[in-house]
């Protein structure tokens, strides 16, 4: 095959835009060709990069406003609307002010930046309602499609007796490398576990960030960042249990 | 009280940030596409009824796509000019098995990545930011950007393989050696 049709496959594949046969048959492609599968990596870790580092330019404000005040000109039942805005300019408010709080415990340094880039991978997540990559409560399926796309493989246990249910996985990009983005559901919230190779190991330290809370810690070789708007306590809890994946089969 | 106003407002408002930010990242200009969006509401309002429910962002991108085409065509016509075909078609593209060190090898920043994302040519910029930052299915960029869903493939293979390319140059010319 030309390089240019294996191109434009490998970046269906990536995008998950192949049909199933097509994907069988690059998969095991990619199992046979080191340089392809590199080449997969390199496109997996360029979306990733484009998506977390990119630009999104939002309409100002100034905009939003001619388009409603235009509207308004216009008679009947634009201007009330302008009252909708009220909420989301009072909460908009809101998190300045935790903004300008800032930690309550401080992460310092690179720990601090770290949180900081972990917090806005997760917020991008929930604002985006970002579908799963692999949407699975099995951790015999989540763990396997991670390990395929990384060079390490990260712990994956489903927590759904201690509450925190294991829905899937997803490659994000951190700390300039491609990371797994473990998700958890936890009642009606969604926790983000970033996990990547690290060490030495580190003990537990938690911070609240731009309303979001943030548990940090590095054992038996992983480093783990959870970020979620789930209680600090209960995160916390889970953290504590997280490890113990790593011994499992 | 205005129905098809109301309804308008519904489709297309909540969508405000996804035309802005193509606008954006086609004109590469924030005054240039304030005006671009605000004339892309006039017309999508104008032939709003055609519209199905459900498919109001793929809609109102294909009609902010549009404005700014016409608009760049008008005013800065170097920057698409020579078409899209014939700039790219015979760019120097190495074949990506021939790439000289991993991705995960060298080290960009964001500034960078933007940078080279704005160089792309228009065309190859449109399909990636609706795929990446819009995270659009190839066959809503496809009717978006007007052409058959293999030539959406075709341009996003060559866009991420000139955004790698340029990332490569990039880093390497900033950062002696790194390439060895």
């Amino acid at each position: 095959m030309k390089p240019e049709e294996t191109s434009k496959l490998l970046n269906a594949y990536v995008d998950r835009e192949l049909d199933p046969g097509a994907t069988l048959g690059l998969e095991a492609e990619l199992g046979r060709d080191p340089v392809l599968k590199r080449a997969c990596r390199d496109l997996e870790l360029l979306g990733a990069a484009v998506r977390a580092d990119a630009a999104y330019h939002e309409a100002p404000q100034s905009l939003r406003a001619r388009l409603t005040t235009n509207a308004a000109d216009v008679p009947g039942r634009w201007r009330p609307r302008l009252l909708r805005w009220l909420p989301a300019a009072a909460f908009a408010a809101g998190v300045l002010m935790t903004w300008a709080v800032g930690w309550l415990q401080p992460m310092v340094g690179e720990e601090a930046r770290l949180g900081d880039e972990a917090v806005s991978s997760h917020v991008r997540n929930i604002l985006a309602h970002r579908a799963m990559d692999v949407a699975s409560s099995d951790e015999h399926a989540v763990k396997p499609w991670l390990s395929a796309r990384l060079d390490y493989s990260p712990p994956v246990r489903d927590f759904a007796a201690d509450g925190f249910e294991l829905s899937g996985g997803r490659l994000d990009y951190l700390n300039g490398r491609l990371v797994a983005d473990l998700v958890y559901r936890h009642r009606q919230h969604i926790v983000d576990v970033f996990v990547w190779p690290a060490s030495p190991d580190r003990p537990l330290s938690s911070a609240s960030r731009k309303g979001f809370n943030v548990v940090h810690f590095t054992r038996g070789g992983m480093t783990y960042w959870l970020v979620s708007d789930v209680a600090l306590p209960d995160l916390e809890r889970f953290a504590q249990a997280l490890p113990r994946s790593s011994s499992s089969p | 009280m205005d129905d098809r106003k109301r309804r308008f407002e519904e489709a297309a408002l909540p969508h405000l940030d996804a035309a802005y930010n193509l606008a954006r990242w086609l004109t590469r200009n924030d005054h240039d596409a304030e005006d671009v969006v605000q004339e892309a509401f006039l017309r999508a309002y104008r032939y709003f009824d055609g519209l199905r429910s459900g498919e109001s962002r793929p809609w109102l991108l294909a009609i902010v796509r549009n404005t700014c085409f016409t608009w760049l065509r008008a005013n800065r016509p170097a920057e698409i000019s020579g078409g899209l075909e014939t700039g790219m078609e015979g760019a120097e593209l190495a074949d990506f098995d021939a790439n000289p060190e991993e991705l995960a090898s060298i080290h960009f920043n964001r500034v960078t990545l933007n940078e080279a994302i704005s160089a792309l040519p228009a065309a190859f910029r449109e399909v990636l930011i609706l795929r990446e930052l819009e995270d659009l299915s190839y066959r809503d960029i496809s009717r978006i950007v007007e052409v058959p869903i293999g030539t959406v493939m075709s341009r996003l293979s060559r866009a991420r393989r000139l955004l790698q390319q340029s990332l490569r140059v990039i880093t390497r010319a900033r950062v002696p050696g790194v390439h060895k």
